[in-house]
């Protein structure tokens, strides 16, 4: 019996009841096409965190003491116990009270954090930071790939569904380029369509098929055409069936939650999906941060309920399922004189999923003092490109990270298990 | 060894591009294509790839003075009378520093940059020009974040100024221009702290590429030579030689060995980089893949190559050749239109126009290619396989249906079009679906796929009449299905 199985017989019965509604049949399962081909491993959903989210008040070391709490007089998460305080994760770490929702999946040891890990290049602009993290190759602006494209090119898995790889947005992030694979960006299930007149789309859909002879698609641009109306297809039926979240699962009613919400509805449609990317921004709090109330609060609560939904949601399918957050950078140690903090280095991801050797907190420690810190911020003491090397290697079953992370020599993890 | 993932998508997707448009708009079926002969067929072809749209004047003069003579017209631009009222904002006659003045400048500047570039590529009547503008825009990519006002100057003074010049002069002003010491960081380049980043890309991509057979080493020792090339506002231009922070001593680079010491170090080293072979490979063959085909005939490069040696990196004699060659003429409908050149093309036969500027951007970012956006310092791709995807195909698609049904049927869109005006008086539905053709193609479509564009507009009704009520109903339609159709994606 492994780690999630024995999960089934914990007393947790919210998480498991499952309404027949949503199973089997009901939920709208496409028939695609036969050359739609699942992932080789697990679903992976990439969350970035856009703007650099302040990592010491999402996951607080309160232990730290006087070290942490000094330099954060507007801006810290009071030790847990305190009015307003932090979840104990254990006697050094604490979450933010708005990541509530993620505390369960901690206790279930499905939820991994990893502290003082991000980038190890020293930039502090957002634009090359967030670059050189998508592109998984820090300080190297000669890589033009992103590392997820690089996954998907040297994966041994064949899978030519137009939603292998997934961009939540208008833009395919930059971490999803590859000129192997072309990923779809999918701003809305709804709005991947001929958005023309109703009445006008009846006639113009077949003039463009024939145009491109879709029937019998002899070139790349008409086996382009081909896909991309199966794609069409394919969503106008997804969009016009009646979504249930499974498990009770309640998605924020905003842009990331209605992401999540689609990246949910296209793994159970057994589309092809292998990985998703969605971004959550809005952490680039300079000023006002609003750590307990205000922007911080409110984005962390947005982020926490989101991730709990979609797990909740996809909670069958947990086994085959991983979750990561990264984020640009975290913030400088000390706040700043208007109540917020400034670009800073190391940071926290969350790592989520049935194959995760969770409940656990991975760190090295480098600690807030002021020796200890790097250039006045939370050092690096875990390159991000391990704890994505890790699940890459035993989750999706890739083993070829040298070529994903080019010039990184890899530090194994042991964050996740290996496939069975 | 078997083929790698990567090697055989590669030759997978060269195959289906021969398979794609060598057969149906290939050269021997050139007359199938709706031409009445060989030479009409190369005249269009010559036309399609020098322009941003082809249009029915521009056959009819070329045909009648010959490629060769209106390529020498398009290589000398300044004996091209300018006729088009082309609307640029005075912003773009501003140094940087003035460009950088003011309430909103970046944005200003933003504005004046893109729209003008859309301006000039759409309605400039020396189209070859601004064809190499945007060549050499991608070479030396800049991305316009924070940088809007020196990108002004960069395009003026630098681009614009060489694009049909000699290159070892644009190569030396692009390494002297404050919008590339600050993009790619030389401007951090100093004796005890050597920053390779503009180094190492002017030699993997602005120069003998990335085979171009240099090591670690010379990266490191170009940077060196350039140590001490910063930006300060004092200087006209911007460019200024610090000699405090330079590394004297003398800089070994492949089979180079500098002065040491003062700006002529660094001199030398563009002197020397730019007179390589390989740079005038490297470059070479990257205009090939731009104006000929995704997989250029070596032949053809190493000729272009050789030109370019005996005229010392004179741009004009290197298109002649090009242009003028078997391979080129043998290339027909190769090439896919990237998006902006897609736009420019809606732009060009339309008149598209928009009230605000960031609506066109979402449009453009939509459509996979906002101006100057590019983060890496590559350039946006030029190829096919790297365009070519599913979304891309859509937003084409919907924005051809935008772009001109929401101008004529919704006075609150923000964007506008000239297309009534364009087309005059339309006598019947057959006149429409011609005139249309027209101003997208520069001639009328071939007969099946006319009777087919009738077909959609009358409903099957050989009876309607061309009215406002039609017109209404299927102008945008049939603008868009001529955007939507294959022909249009392709050059």
């Amino acid at each position: 019996m492994n780690r999630f199985q024995s999960l089934l017989n914990l007393d947790r019965p919210h998480l498991f009841e499952v309404p027949k509604s949503v199973l089997g049949e009901a939920s709208p399962r496409m028939v695609f096409s036969p050359r739609a081909n699942g992932p080789l491993g697990d679903v992976l959903i990439v969350i970035f965190q856009r703007g650099g989210i302040d990592g010491l008040s999402a996951v607080v070391p309160y232990g730290d003491g006087a070290t942490y709490y000094d330099r954060r007089k507007f801006t810290h998460v009071p030790e847990p116990g305190k009015p307003g305080g932090g979840i104990a994760l254990n006697a050094q770490f604490a979450l933010h009270p708005a990541l509530q929702p993620l505390k369960e999946f901690f206790d279930l040891g499905q939820l991994a954090i990893v502290h003082a890990t991000g980038s190890p290049d020293p930039s502090r602009s957002h634009f090359d930071a967030e670059r050189f993290m998508e592109i998984g190759a820090p300080g190297n602006k000669t890589v033009n790939t992103g590392w997820i494209g690089r996954h998907l090119e040297t994966s041994t898995n064949v899978n030519e569904s137009p939603f292998r790889a997934v961009g939540i947005g208008s833009l395919v992030q930059s971490s999803l380029r590859t000129p192997a694979v072309s990923a779809l960006a999918l701003p809305s299930i709804k709005g991947f369509r001929l958005r023309m007149r109703g009445d006008q789309v009846k006639k113009i859909q077949p003039i463009i098929e024939s145009d491109y002879h879709v029937t019998a698609p002899a070139t790349l641009l008409e086996r382009q055409a081909k896909t991309t109306f199966d794609a069409i297809a394919t969503l106008k039926e997804i969009a016009s069936a009646d979504y249930t979240p499974a498990n009770g699962a309640t998605y924020p009613d905003n842009g990331f939650g209605r992401g999540l919400r689609q990246i949910a509805q296209l793994i159970k449609a057994d589309v092809g999906l292998e990985i998703a990317c969605i971004d959550i921004g809005g952490w680039d709090t300079h000023s006002q941060q609003g750590t307990l109330a205000g922007d911080f609060n409110n984005r962390l609560t947005d982020l926490a309920q989101g991730i709990s939904a979609v797990y909740r949601d996809l909670q069958e399918r947990a086994q085959n399922l991983t979750i990561v957050t990264m984020s640009e950078f975290g913030r400088r140690a000390d706040e700043n004189g208007s109540k917020g903090t400034d670009h800073g280095h190391g940071n926290a991801m969350f790592v989520l999923g049935g194959g995760v050797n969770g409940g656990q907190i991975y760190v090295d420690w480098p600690g807030l003092a002021k020796d200890q810190l790097d250039d006045g911020d939370l050092a690096i003491t875990t390159d991000y490109r391990d704890v994505l090397a890790d699940i890459v290697q035993k989750r999706l079953m890739n083993p070829l990270v040298d070529q994903i992370f080019p010039g990184h020599t890899i530090t194994p993890l042991n964050i996740t298990r290996p496939r069975t | 060894m078997s083929l790698s993932r990567r090697d055989f998508l590669h030759y997978t997707g060269a195959a289906a591009l021969l398979a794609a448009w060598g057969g149906p708009l290939g050269a021997p079926k050139a007359e199938a294509a709706g031409f009445a002969s060989r030479a009409d067929a190369l005249t269009y072809h010559f036309l399609n790839r020098i322009s941003y749209g082809v249009r029915a004047n521009d056959i009819a003069r070329c045909s009648e003075i010959g490629i060769a003579a209106y390529l020498e017209e398009q290589l000398n631009p300044e004996t091209i009378k300018t006729r088009a009222r082309i609307k640029l904002s005075p912003l773009l006659k501003a140094d940087r520093l003035k460009a950088a003045k003011g309430k909103d400048a970046h944005f200003k500047a933003r504005v004046a940059l893109v729209n003008g570039m859309i301006q000039r590529a759409a309605y400039s009547p020396a189209q070859l020009f601004e064809r190499m503008v945007e060549f050499w825009s991608d070479h030396f990519n800049i991305t316009l974040d924070e940088l809007e006002p020196d990108l002004i100057d960069f395009q003026r003074e630098v681009i614009r100024k060489h694009a049909l010049g000699s290159f070892k002069d644009m190569l030396v002003a692009v390494a002297k221009h404050p919008a590339m010491l600050y993009y790619l960081d030389n401007y951090l380049n100093v004796k005890d702290k050597p920053q390779e980043n503009y180094a190492r890309e002017l030699m993997e991509l602005h120069t003998i590429g990335v085979d171009g057979g240099y090591t670690e080493k010379d990266v490191k020792e170009v940077a060196r030579a350039l140590t001490g090339w910063t930006v300060d506002d004092e200087q006209p231009g911007g460019f200024f030689f610090d000699a405090e922070e330079h590394d004297d001593g003398p800089k070994t680079i492949l089979g180079l060995t500098t002065p040491g010491s003062g700006i002529d170090d660094g001199m030398a080293v563009l002197d020397y980089l730019a007179g390589l072979p390989q740079t005038a490979q490297f470059i070479c063959r990257k205009l090939c893949v731009r104006f000929v085909s995704d997989s250029p005939p070596s032949t053809l490069v190493d000729r272009m190559a050789q030109v370019w040696m005996q005229n010392n990196g004179a741009i004009k004699p290197v298109l002649r050749e090009l242009f003028l060659s078997g391979e080129f003429n043998a290339s027909i409908g190769q090439k896919l239109r990237r998006p902006l050149d897609w736009y420019i093309g809606v732009v060009r036969s339309t008149g598209v126009e928009f009230k605000d500027y960031w609506y066109m951007n979402s449009i453009l970012e939509k459509l996979g290619q906002a101006p100057y956006a590019w983060e890496p310092p590559n350039g946006y791709p030029d190829v096919m396989t790297a365009w070519a995807n599913t979304n891309g195909l859509l937003e084409r698609w919907n924005s051809g249906y935008a772009l001109t049904e929401y101008p004529l049927n919704d006075r609150k869109s923000g964007i506008k079009t000239d297309l009534l005006k364009r087309l005059g008086k339309i006598q019947s539905v057959p006149d429409v679906v011609d005139k249309a053709s027209l101003l997208v193609f520069g001639k009328t479509l071939d007969d099946e796929k006319r009777q087919q564009l009738i077909l959609f507009i009358t409903d099957g009704k050989p009876t309607a009449v061309w009215d406002k009520e039609l017109q209404a109903k299927k102008l945008g339609s049939l603008m868009a299905l001529l955007f939507a159709s294959p022909m249009f994606q392709m050059r």
